[in-house]
């Protein structure tokens, strides 16, 4: 049940926001589901996987998707990904926390200036 | 040429932290393609979900690799935001941004803070 609420919230603001709500989703499996950090970010990642192609088809659909930009952006995204999960595997989940917190201290007081 | 470069190191940059983080890399990709590749937001937000597309199936992978995705509860959370996001569609018309910026940003102190407390 939590997890068909945290896929509610994570969806809308997928919508509002254009992204994939993995900012919303690793953070409510860690406080809410109890997950360790590396379980989390690794589930999160198969979900929003799901939700960025139902919302990338979507905005396909309505014209609003340039499939160069896209790929320009993307494909060096993938291989940064690779990069990231193998130096997340090196690093202590506390550090990991740490970090994520950080990250997220971050991106609030940006939006919020 | 400038603004292609650009995009491309910022889809390096949002594919680390996406690996590190378990996030897609969207909200780093929207502002900042908006900002200084002078993409229209709704371009932005397409684009976002496309690169994103490419970031969570290859950091996904490589995360199952180590026994790091439990598949059904994946399939819980990711089936029901499609729902959330046809919903987060309509109250976009309907809710004014800023509240919605004020309430997220206040989620991700609370989660930051809690976090840090361990």
């Amino acid at each position: 049940m939590r997890y068909l609420v945290i896929g509610l919230i994570a969806g809308v603001f997928s919508a509002l926001f254009g992204v994939g709500g993995g900012i919303v989703v690793v953070p409510l499996l860690i406080l809410v589901a109890h997950f360790s950090e590396r379980p989390a970010m690794g589930t999160s990642l198969a979900a929003i996987g799901l939700i960025a192609l139902v919302g990338a088809v979507s905005y396909a659909f309505h014209g609003e998707l340039k499939p160069g930009a896209a790929a320009v952006v993307g494909l060096p995204a993938a291989v940064g990904a690779v990069l990231g999960t193998g130096l997340q595997q090196r690093i202590q989940a506390r550090t990991l926390s740490l970090g994520f917190a950080a990250l997220l201290a971050g991106i609030a007081i940006w939006l919020l200036v | 040429m400038w603004a292609l470069a650009l995009a491309a190191v910022l889809g390096l940059v949002a594919g680390v932290l996406s690996g590190l983080f378990g996030v897609g890399g969207g909200i780093l990709i929207v502002p900042l393609l908006v900002a200084f590749a002078a993409y229209p937001p709704k371009t932005a937000m397409a684009t976002s979900l496309a690169a994103i597309l490419f970031t969570a199936t290859a950091a996904a992978a490589s995360h199952a690799a180590n026994g790091n995705v439990a598949w059904k509860e994946a399939a819980l959370i990711g089936l029901p935001a499609v729902v959330g996001a046809v919903a987060g569609a309509e109250i976009h018309q309907r809710l004014s941004t800023r509240w919605m910026v004020l309430g997220f940003s206040v989620f991700l102190a609370v989660v930051a803070l809690d976090l840090l407390a361990g």
